[in-house]
């Protein structure tokens, strides 16, 4: 493929005595700032080569654990023609020009990483390249076509010469591109498809990675903070007479979110804050897990919206004499990263600098731009290692109370949350109720509605993304999304959160009527690895799987000959059932159980293996996932980010979730918050589909398949199907 | 004041006796590699060996340690990676990376009592050690790795 660029256009040099920087506006990027400064221009390029012939890489995008350090550093090399371990990397401040193309703002997250950058940094990385061959050409009055590169160098084979990228670096910055720059195409990879070893690993296993919680700056004090335990009470008094007794702490004040601890410790900050004595007003004291469960029925009973409709599928349904219906419900859920909340901030007369461990370096800038009342060229976001993300570092609510802790001080100070306000204080994942029904015809599915009881993430959300983020145009991917975020109206019929992977039912019906009814008890609700999409396909998948039951079919047949036009669909399909072993006999008490999904524009089928015991107890043994992600980077990670999504898909199947008593969170710490443990860890073999497609993202689509491949398992196992989640010891009994 | 051994280099600090061990590696000592999970020893983020065994950082009151070898992530390495970490980097285990001195640590004491543990061995001793991530299934695989190259290093 080519893309036609013209230098003045497209890449942009500075160069200065510790390199050659260069930059570029990539397509669909946002404008960078008017009249900016070379100082500012070097700090925002996206390559930097040095005399030493260093090449340094500015990653725009944070790494949690989902390897997109080092896959895109091997787009970056492949391109540029420099070993991938040879490359430097650093993570990029918060600028325009490193806006995520598919949301317009500078995030991480919606698993878009892959795809937004795949085009535009192979085009970046082949330009720089072909400015060192063509100064590498003119220097020895050659011509350009006789010149590669190799290893950050440039060769002429025919006259033996060859000349390092960090020697070329005067010459390079007066050249102009003026041809097509040519991208390589699959057969000529020697670094895509391949798996490589990820950067950040070592650093990874011996102490020395630096995640938010680590900064450790001079003179920097600590800093705590009790949130309301209950949701919408605010702080009416506090006595901090026994806290202000502990040794280090420096003062006690409320912002606007809670009350805050500041001590010479962290350590100082916890002991003191244990001991405030708060008082707040009621609150939503009223909101219950039950009372919510009550809202959810009176809301399957009245009226909805409809979202999607075809044929006729409300009168088929009532006339049919071979119809099913059935009522599901998901609870809400935790984020739950091992690293809590944290930030640290330094805030001074004409800077402010932020440490932290952010997926929202873009909506955090203009957060910290706003409170301080700084210009954006003064807030200097410092990006760290994320102790996971999952969605939970996307949203900016801790950076500001760091920002607001910051304006006390003159020096820096660094908020920690403890485990409980972490998790008590989270966005969750929404709990939804579902009332599917459907009819048959022999072996076609005549009708299907689904009616989606929930509250819309987007309406929270959407006041801080919509100025930051308007799309004038939209490659692939999260179209919905954007194009909601586009629109600028907060139309909570639109909001994908809650009706992705229910709304695009891929299994063939002429009548189809999908229903939404808008219920929002007021828990603070977010994006959660895999957003809507793990709830629907709990819901979806688990009732095909009732159908096909019904019609007294194979469920995995049931499903092929229903998504006859959906050959991605087929082919994750197919390979799970194959490699799985699908249909052979499995010793009694044991369970197969398969399902399919289609999201993030990424298709993933996988089939679990399960055993249940008459106490109820049940082990998950082997699962096996069959992903179709397009074109594969890096092949080991995507087996990663499967392998890690399955725990974290199972963990939310059948170890955790958030009920709420007198409106608050009843749970507060792991030994009420379950997560998986590693004896609970299926076996997992993952096959990936040899895929000509653009790369998706593969840190989400594997989360919402393997709730609803376990409970149909279940079903196999022991005839009893789970409609609930997370499945309990006493449903399986 | 308290005289604490980490990675064989003893440190005078001046905390109160109930302060966490965590705290003193984290805040006074700058190690940070132990990680705060949980602060109610139910994660295993912020393990650490004292006298070779395996303790909860969050809950060892400094004022229990003193005197005893404390041995932390940082003090693992010398010139070259552990085999622990050897067979950690080979089996590509960290994703977030947040839990894995808690998991490497713990290896390091069931490979110490058990060179050759079972996958229960496995189950049991690292049961504890919570990974959000999902990194389980390499960590098993890394920990037999791991035994099989400290036997090789012994046997030589
Ligand atoms: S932080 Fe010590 S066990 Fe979790
Ligand atoms: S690697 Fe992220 S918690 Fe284990």
């Amino acid at each position: 493929m080519s893309l036609l660029l013209s230098r003045r256009s497209f890449l942009t040099l500075s160069l200065s005595a510790t390199g050659l920087y260069i930059g570029a506006k990539l397509l669909g990027a946002n404008e960078s700032y008017p009249n900016f400064s070379q100082e500012t221009f070097q700090a925002n390029a996206w390559i930097r080569v040095d005399p030493h012939n260093n090449v340094t890489f500015i990653i725009d995008k944070s790494e949690m654990g989902q390897g997109i350090q080092t896959s895109l550093a091997m787009l970056l090399a492949e391109e540029l023609e420099v070993d991938l371990e040879s490359v430097r990397t650093e993570f990029a401040p918060a600028a325009p020009i490193y806006a995520n193309t598919l949301f317009r703002v500078q995030v991480t997250g919606g698993s878009t990483s892959i795809e937004s950058s795949y085009d535009n940094l192979r085009t970046v990385a082949a330009a720089t390249r072909m400015l060192f061959i063509q100064a590498a050409a003119k220097q020895w009055q050659l011509p350009v076509t006789e010149c590669y590169a190799n290893q950050a160098r440039v060769f002429h084979a025919a006259s033996n010469q060859s000349v390092n990228y960090g020697d070329l670096l005067a010459l390079a910055a007066e050249e102009s591109l003026d041809t097509q720059v040519v991208l390589k195409t699959a057969d000529e990879y020697k670094i895509l498809g391949t798996p490589k070893a990820r950067l950040d690993i070592p650093a990874k296993v011996d102490g020395s990675a630096i995640f938010g919680i680590d900064i450790t700056l001079d003179n920097m004090l600590n800093a705590t903070i009790k949130h309301p335990p209950v949701f919408g009470s605010e702080l009416l008094s506090f006595d901090d007479s026994a806290a202000r007794s502990i040794k280090g702490v420096k003062d006690i004040f409320a912002i606007p979110s809670g009350v805050v601890v500041v001590a010479d410790t962290f350590w100082h900050a916890k002991k003191a804050a244990d001991l405030l004595r708060i008082q707040w007003t009621e609150g939503n004291s009223d909101i219950n897990s039950a009372s919510i469960q009550r809202s959810w029925f009176g809301h399957s009973q009245g009226d909805a919206s409809s979202v999607e409709s075809r044929g006729n599928a409300e009168d088929i349904l009532d006339e049919s004499s071979n119809q099913l219906t059935a009522i599901y419900e998901l609870p809400y859920q935790a984020h739950a990263t091992m690293e809590p909340m944290n930030c640290t901030v330094h805030l001074q007369q004409e800077r402010c600098d932020v440490w932290v461990g952010t997926q929202a370096q873009g909506p955090n800038h203009e957060a910290v731009v706003k409170l301080t009342g700084l210009e954006h060229e003064q807030v200097h976001i410092h990006t760290t290692y994320l102790g996971g993300g999952f969605g939970r570092r996307g949203e900016v609510d801790f950076v500001v109370e760091a920002v607001q802790i910051a304006q006390h001080f003159d020096v820096p100070v660094k908020l920690i949350w403890s485990r409980d306000e972490d998790m008590q204080h989270d966005y969750y994942r929404p709990a939804s109720y579902h009332v599917i029904s459907a009819a048959l015809q022999t072996d076609s599915l005549q009708a299907w509605r689904h009616r989606i009881i929930g509250p819309s993430i987007m309406q929270r959300v959407a006041p801080g993304f919509v100025p930051a983020a308007m799309p004038q145009w939209l490659p692939t991917g999260l179209k919905s999304f954007a194009a909601w975020v586009t629109g600028g109206v907060v139309s909570l019929i639109n909001d994908p959160t809650l009706i992705e992977g229910a709304k695009e039912l891929a299994y063939k019906t002429d009548n189809l009527e999908i229903e939404l009814s808008h219920y929002d008890p007021g828990i603070p609700i977010g994006f959660w690895r895999s957003v809507g999409h793990s709830s629907n396909a709990f819901v979806v998948e688990s009732f095909i799987d009732e159908l096909a039951h019904q019609a007294e079919k194979d469920p995995y047949e049931f499903r092929l000959q229903l998504l006859e036009n959906k050959p991605r669909h087929l082919g994750v399909l197919n390979l799970a059932a194959e490699k799985s072993g699908w249909g052979s006999e499995l010793p009694p008490g044991e369970g197969r159980g398969i399902a399919v999904h289609h999201s993030f524009n990424c298709y993933v089928a996988q089939v679990a293996e399960v055993r249940v015991l008459d106490n109820g107890r049940l082990s998950v043994n082997r699962v096996v996932c069959a992903i179709d992600c397009g074109a594969v980077i890096n092949p080991d990670t995507v087996v990663a980010q499967v392998e890690g999504a399955i725990a974290f898909g199972l963990t939310a199947a059948i170890k955790s979730a958030i009920t709420i008593k007198d409106g608050k969170v009843e749970q507060s710490n792991f030994h009420d918050f379950h997560l998986l443990r590693i004896d609970e860890m299926p076996s997992v073999e993952v096959y990936l589909i040899d895929s000509p497609e653009p790369p998706t993202g593969v840190g989400e689509p594997a989360v919402p398949v393997i709730a609803p491949a376990v409970s149909n398992a279940i079903f196999a196992a022991s005839n009893r199907r789970i409609r609930k989640l997370p499945i309990r010891p006493e449903d399986l009994r | 004041m308290f005289e604490v051994i980490v990675n064989g280099t003893a440190h005078e600090v001046d905390v109160d006796a109930d302060t966490p061990l965590l705290w003193v590696l984290r805040e006074q000592l700058k190690l940070t590699g132990s990680k705060y999970g949980c602060g109610i020893a139910s994660c295993g983020a912020c393990s650490v060996l004292v006298d070779g065994q395996v303790s909860r950082a969050c809950v060892t009151p400094v004022s229990s340690v003193v005197g005893k070898p404390v041995t932390t992530i940082e003090g693992l390495a010398g010139n070259r990676y552990h085999p622990i970490q050897q067979a950690w980097i080979e089996n590509q285990v960290p994703q977030c990376g947040y839990c894995q001195s808690g998991q490497i640590i713990n290896t390091l004491a069931l490979l110490n009592a058990n060179p050759e543990p079972t996958d229960a061995d496995i189950d049991h001793a690292m049961q504890g050690i919570i990974c959000r991530c999902g990194t389980y299934s390499r960590i098993r695989k890394a920990i037999h790795r791991a035994g099989e190259l400290m036997r090789e290093a012994e046997e030589s």
